[in-house]
């Protein structure tokens, strides 16, 4: 199954957005989805590890797969088996 | 018919706002609280609000939180039933069926029986290449919103006005270094924030400079900064930079469609109409004397409103005089 992981922070312009979109397609996918704070010790250690610099951030299976407002149909084919 | 097909259409809005700011959205709330199908077009959520933590005189309002009054009016906006699309509006057409068609940058177009303007000021760019690739992978215009990222991190902020000075403030509590880079020698903000900054242990100011060159191919990897007085150029590595050097007026784009004064400001009446029928503007980027949250979210509801009214009549039906009669 697929692993997906998006950073945000509070004030992030396009972060809602991005969440609505993976939201709706756990509707009609199968795959683990997180929603990770940047200022938490978990979001910071993300930051770190993956030289984050700007949000939202989407990491699928341990790899950065989307920076900023991703498009909802390679969105769709990222968390696709 | 033509038109009834049209007018009926599913992907025709009511009413396309350009502007996901205090105006934009109080517009959105008004338009849908009278069920017009109506999309927001927009690059952010809360335009220059997202930069203070100090909006004091929003009246009702007591967390002093511009970005946070900015998301509870997008939650609003979107309760309500407004549609958004993120990305840049960049050209208006009119249609020979009388709709407007706006293109965005990325080459989507929408369709909208009457648009209002409601954009704002946009930030001021730094104009050197590299710039629009690495914003938002390095580069941020958005200092509330990516102070977080900073941690451990070595950063620019380019400015020296009361945005960058603050800016440099925050991001002093997470970067481990701060350069501070400003084409003059003293700053114009306020000399309390001023004095905060140079205070820091981890700031260091690079005075008479600017930035000229990004540097990084794949990855933003840093800078390489202009004295103005000895032309010496330094390259600095570095993680991100903030831009913090203004917001500007951009409405060269919808010039054909609306009166702009001097200060390029967009000419609007009492009721935010402009010269072309169906086209309303409101917010910062009118002929407005004031320029406040408050009186952009005022602006927004007129123009919600007058939108409903100018539909209204078009249906030849009775349009709103005032909500207490």
């Amino acid at each position: 199954m697929k692993k997906v992981q998006m950073v945000y922070t509070k004030y992030c312009v396009y972060c809602g957005p991005t969440k609505a979109i993976f939201k709706s397609l756990r509707e009609k996918y199968k795959f683990d989805y997180e929603e990770i704070d940047a200022e938490t010790p978990e979001g910071q250690k993300l930051v770190q590890k993956f030289n984050i610099m700007a949000v939202p951030t989407v990491i699928v299976d341990d790899k950065v797969a989307f920076i900023g407002l991703p498009n909802k149909d390679k969105a769709e084919a990222a968390v696709k088996e | 018919m033509a038109k009834e097909k049209i007018e009926n259409a599913e992907n025709i809005f009511d009413v396309v706002i350009i502007g996901g700011g205090a105006a934009g959205l109080t517009a959105a709330i008004y338009t849908r609280r009278k069920l017009l199908k109506t999309l927001i077009i927009t690059l952010d959520i809360g335009g220059q609000n997202l930069l203070t933590e100090d909006e004091e005189n929003y009246p009702g309002y007591t967390e002093k939180s511009g970005p946070k009054l900015m998301q509870i009016m997008y939650e609003q906006a979107i309760n309500f039933g407004t549609e958004f699309v993120f990305g840049r509006a960049n050209k208006i057409e009119k249609t020979k069926k009388g709709l407007f068609k706006l293109t965005l940058s990325n080459g989507e177009e929408y369709l909208g029986k009457t648009i209002i303007l409601a954009y704002g000021k946009v930030p001021r760019k730094l104009g050197v290449p590299g710039e629009d690739k690495f914003i938002g992978r390095g580069i941020s215009t958005c200092s509330t919103c990516d102070a977080p990222l900073t941690r451990n991190k070595t950063i620019v902020v380019l400015g020296g006005g009361n945005s960058a000075l603050e800016a440099a403030e925050l991001l002093t509590k997470f970067a481990t270094k701060v350069y501070l880079v400003h084409r003059k020698d003293s700053f114009r903000a306020d000399e309390v924030t001023v004095e905060k900054v140079k205070q820091a242990k981890n700031v260091e100011m690079i005075l008479n400079s600017t930035v000229v060159e990004i540097l990084g191919s794949e990855k933003f990897e840093g800078v390489v900064v202009e004295n103005l007085n000895t032309h010496k150029k330094t390259k600095l590595k570095l993680d991100g930079m903030f831009l913090e050097i203004g917001y500007v007026l951009d409405t060269e784009w919808v010039k054909d469609f609306v009166e702009r004064n001097e200060l390029g400001e967009i000419v609007t009446n009492k009721s935010t109409e402009t010269k072309t029928e169906g086209i309303f503007a409101a917010g910062d980027l009118t002929n407005g004397p004031f320029k406040q949250t408050v009186t952009a979210a005022g602006e927004g509801a007129i123009a919600g409103l007058s939108t409903y009214n100018w539909l209204m009549k078009k249906q030849g039906k009775a349009a709103i005089k005032a909500d207490w009669s």
